[in-house]
């Protein structure tokens, strides 16, 4: 099959990119360098150095992520002579259950940190948009190898679906150290939510009897909406149905370190966990569960012996008979997407530091979890430069590279967490970009605080 | 490190922009596995697919039997039985002149007489009751006698529809002119007749007629008179009773279709037990006999009538005696395998049957207690009745499945599963045949001799005591396809034998049932 695929293939990478998923974002290299505010995202009990920092109102402080567990080598057999050769059974054989593509953006609207003796405060206001897309393996297989490959089994199709959701955050977060071992923090977020749509529950599978082939699928579905807009389009008739703000939301982030000696640190932290409640512009979609079943063409003492029926119209019939979606505009909740830090840090020296970071997410479709070995040079107080390994759960592995420059007493940095996406995006299963500027206050020379740790 | 991101991402991009085409290495070579048919089917709800469900019964016990019928045909009573119009006549009536040419008479004048008239039936219907459902009476009074008067009209043991005795009186009026004509109608709905007088006649109406004259100053002429007619007319009964007279009912020949053998040979399906059955229902209170039925089958060329002694005895009807008016009474008479041969008539796996038969109304001595209403009727079907007992080989049924349209060269392997649980005495096999444009058989598909449904476990009267379980996969595969590059179509030919290859005699009930699952599997390949 030949056509002309050029901007299926552009398009494809732009999808990949454009998407954005906060909630799902890992943000290794952001995690390490924690000589920067940034990383108190997911160290809520750091206790930097510093004396105070400034993050101005689109200063720069831009987060952007995308993950997808197959890179675009995944879909691409070969290019030669102009043609791009693609595999589908070479694809279908890399892919897992459930496979995914997602984004995060996240715009730093404000932020403040400071420190009060062995107190330290911080405030953040966020603006953050995520967007998953799932699919799983099995839809793509059946669609290739056809139905006979589950023959004795069952295809999976759950999974499938889209989430989309856009709101503001507001964290504060208190750390504290105690006796110079122990350090921890929590950071309290009122979460604004804008709009929101949420698979869920995805639920349908294919089971296909050994001898009689009879298709049974299970299935049921439910999909939030919190948006000025329907099945129809748009449904508003004022701005004040656009402007979701009704939604409120409650997350907090927990956190702790234990300095176990003078080099040896260990840490754990749980960032996001919380939800939104939806009360505006709600509306879900709800496939009741159910089963369907396909034996054939039943012949029985019921059946209407009018063959003028097509068979494909009796199933039609039957089909749309069982599938009744009901709507409700019910408020509705949408739990966050909680994930685990779990590091172990060695100072090597005053400037010279290692880590190994364990990460999970956990989702209901699938499991994403993430090992990382990190390292992190300090060039004094002015560069510093961070580069880590990390190896998915699903195979992948990516390099991450972080720097940070202080010129002016402001921070600029900028970070990544694969950074063969930049060199080979083909290649890439993430594209995971951070960088901006802060005002940071460095610490007074004769002070005696403590250094930064997580 | 900013030259090595510059090359990688440059060299990457390049490859990207640079494609011009799309080409899918892989061959699309999916496999399907789709059910087909999950059938639970008895005899019933086969014959139903093969639209002719509507032949068969089942009993009580769900023994199943297949039976044909007629149309059924009805003869009612006032179909052979008419009341013709009758005309009587009264007089004339004349006043005695002593001789002169006239005379005065100052006294009213009467003339009286009783008549006996007698009914005319032109079936010879001897009738002791006549109730009419219609009817007039016509009176027709011509006088010379220069008088008024009136005419008294009795009729013997006759009722009136209100139920008072038929009495009616019609005024004369003399009113100058020469001739008195007089003339009335009498509507007779709903009037009793006896036609026996008192139990002692029959087709008879006894009549009175009175005429009186009144006095006046005119004189009575030797020749004056009064002369009086009556007309019975339009006449139609409601209910009619003694002896009705002998009838021929005129049976129209029928006949009946038999799509059940159009694939069948001669003696390939044996029923042990099949009965012809001629269904009588008689609401006419008369004897009734049928005789010498004219039957007869055709198979193609052949043809075969009833014969025996079914054919050559009169079979008499029962019918409702006087006291049952209003009841049918029913009589089968059957033509059965003992006193005829109409099993080795349907044993000849014919197309249709005919029928023809005579049907006599009083074919014996003359009774009188005959009776009928204007709803009496006699009603015939004839039921080829046969009871699924008997046995059967090589009842074939084939039909083609055109592959004209398919590049059979993608398949790569098509195979069908039959999962079977036969309730039924009946083994059912099945070929496939690969066959080009012209129908000339290419090769089979199935080399394995054993049945595809193997009939079900009977015991010794025929009836099935356990089904049978079987699992079939039939496998077309892709060499068989090449091997036979004419393939056009497939010939499916499904051949059903009793239990034992229709060695046995076999009984099917409604509850035999065939449970089949079927299913495909079919691999193919395309190179995209």
């Amino acid at each position: 099959m030949i056509f002309d695929m050029k901007k299926l293939i552009i398009i494809l990478i732009t999808l990949l990119i454009a998407f954005n998923n906060p909630v799902f974002s890992q943000g290794i290299t952001r995690h390490f360098m924690t000589n920067l505010p940034q990383s108190l995202h997911t160290n809520p009990y750091l206790f930097p150095t510093y004396r105070y920092s400034i993050g101005f109102p689109l200063s720069g402080q831009w987060y952007w992520e995308t993950k997808t567990n197959i890179s675009l080598n995944t879909l691409i057999s070969k290019i030669e002579n102009g043609t791009l050769y693609i595999s589908p059974d070479d694809i279908i054989s890399k892919l897992d259950k459930v496979n995914f593509v997602n984004n995060e953006f996240n715009l730093e609207l404000f932020s403040t940190s400071f420190r009060i003796k062995n107190n330290f405060f911080s405030v953040f206001m966020t603006n953050k948009t995520f967007f998953e897309f799932r699919y799983p393996r099995d839809l793509l297989s059946i669609a290739w190898h056809g139905n006979g490959q589950f023959v004795g089994g069952e295809a999976s199709f759950s999974g499938l679906g889209i989430d989309f959701m856009n709101y503001n955050e507001l964290a504060i977060g208190y750390s504290r150290t105690l006796k110079e071992k122990l350090f921890i923090g929590g950071r309290l977020k009122y979460l604004q939510g804008l709009l929101s749509v949420k698979t869920s529950r995805s639920d349908f599978t294919l089971k296909v009897d050994t001898t009689t082939y009879w298709l049974t699928t299970n299935y049921s579905a439910t999909i939030n909406i919190a948006a000025p807009f329907d099945t129809n389009g748009p449904s508003f008739s004022s701005v004040s149905d656009v402007l979701n703000f009704g939604n409120n939301g409650l997350a907090f982030d927990i956190g702790a370190a234990y300095k176990i000696n003078d080099k040896l640190t260990a840490s754990l932290s749980v960032v996001d966990l919380g939800f939104i409640h939806w009360t505006k512009n709600t509306k879900s979609y709800t496939l009741e569960e159910g089963k369907l079943a396909f034996e054939g063409l039943k012949v029985d003492s019921t059946f209407n012996f009018n063959f003028n029926d097509s068979v494909l119209k009796v199933i039609q019939d039957t089909t749309l008979e069982n599938f009744q979606i009901t709507k409700n505009t019910d408020p509705f909740s949408t739990a966050m997407n909680s994930r685990i830090y779990l590091t172990a840090s060695y100072d090597l020296t005053k400037n010279d530091r290692f880590g190994l970071l364990v990460y999970n997410r956990f989702s209901k479709y699938y499991n994403y979890m993430s090992y990382s070995l990190l390292y992190q040079r300090m060039f004094g107080n002015i560069l510093s430069l961070c580069a880590n390994y990390t190896l998915t759960s699903r195979g992948n592995n990516k390099i991450g590279t972080g720097i940070s420059l202080r010129i002016l007493g402001s921070n600029f940095y900028f970070m990544t967490d694969d950074i063969i996406s930049i060199i080979y995006p083909a290649s890439a299963n993430t594209f995971a970009f951070n960088f901006g500027w802060y005002y940071i206050k460095s610490k007074p020379k004769k002070s005696a605080v403590p250094k930064a740790t997580f | 490190m900013m030259i090595v991101i510059s090359v990688g991402f440059n060299s990457c991009i390049k490859d990207l922009l640079s494609i011009k085409d799309v080409k899918i290495e892989d061959d699309f070579n999916p496999s399907l596995a789709v059910p087909i048919v999950n059938a639970e089917l008895s005899l019933v709800e086969m014959l139903k697919v093969a639209n002719q469900d509507s032949i068969s019964k089942i009993d009580p016990d769900n023994f199943m039997r297949l039976i044909y019928e007629s149309f059924t045909q009805r003869f009612y009573a006032n179909s052979f039985i008419n009341i013709p119009s009758q005309q009587f006549n009264a007089g004339p009536f004349k006043h005695n002149t002593g001789g002169n040419d006239s005379i005065r008479v100052n006294l009213p004048i009467y003339f009286s007489d009783t008549k006996n008239h007698n009914f005319n039936f032109p079936g010879g219907e001897e009738l002791n009751k006549m109730y009419l459902k219609k009817g007039r009476l016509v009176v027709r009074i011509i006088s010379s006698i220069r008088r008024s008067g009136e005419l008294e009209i009795k009729i013997t043991g006759s009722k009136m529809k209100n139920g008072n005795d038929f009495l009616k009186t019609i005024p004369i009026t003399y009113s100058g002119s020469p001739q008195i004509y007089v003339y009335d109608t009498i509507d007779l709905s709903g009037f009793k007749f006896d036609l026996s007088v008192g139990g002692t006649t029959h087709n008879t109406l006894q009549v009175v007629y009175t005429i009186s004259l009144n006095q006046n100053a005119n004189y009575i002429r030797k020749n004056d008179q009064v002369a009086v007619d009556v007309y019975l007319q339009q006449l139609e009964f409601s209910y009619l009773e003694g002896y009705l007279g002998s009838h021929n009912l005129e049976y129209n020949q029928d006949s009946i279709v038999m799509e059940l053998f159009k694939n069948v040979e001669k003696n390939k399906i044996r029923f042990t037990d099949p009965k012809l059955i001629f269904h009588f229902g008689n609401s006419m209170g008369l004897p009734i006999r049928m005789s010498s039925p004219d039957v007869t089958c055709y198979s193609g060329k052949t043809t075969i009538d009833l014969s025996g002694n079914f054919t050559s005895v009169n079979h008499d009807l029962n019918y409702p005696l006087i006291a049952e008016a209003g009841s049918i009474k029913t009589t089968d008479v059957i033509a059965n395998k003992g006193n005829s041969n109409i099993r080795d008539m349907v044993n000849e796996a014919p197309s249709h049957f005919t029928f023809d038969m005579n049907i006599q109304a009083n074919p014996g001595t003359k009774t009188y207690d005959n009776f009928v209403t204007d709803t009496s009727y006699l009603e015939v079907k004839s039921e080829l009745n046969m009871p699924l007992y008997g046995n059967a080989r090589d009842y074939n049924v084939e039909f083609d499945l055109s592959v004209d349209s398919f590049d059979m060269e993608m398949i790569e392997l098509f195979q069908l599963n039959f999962l079977s649980e036969n309730g039924l005495p009946i083994d059912i096999n099945l070929q496939i045949y690969l066959a080009d444009t012209g129908r000339v058989i290419l090769d089979s598909v199935i080399e394995s001799t054993s049945m595809l449904f193997k009939s079900g476990l009977t015991d010794t009267s025929g009836k099935v005591i356990k089904p049978t379980k079987a699992l079939t996969k039939i496998i077309i595969s892709k060499d068989k396809i090449a091997a036979n590059p004419l393939l056009s179509r497939f010939i499916i030919r499904i051949t059903a034998s009793t239990t034992d290859k229709g060695t046995k005699d076999i009984k099917v009930y409604a509850n035999n049932r065939l449970n089949l699952k079927a299913s495909l599997f079919v691999k193919i390949k395309y190179d995209i």
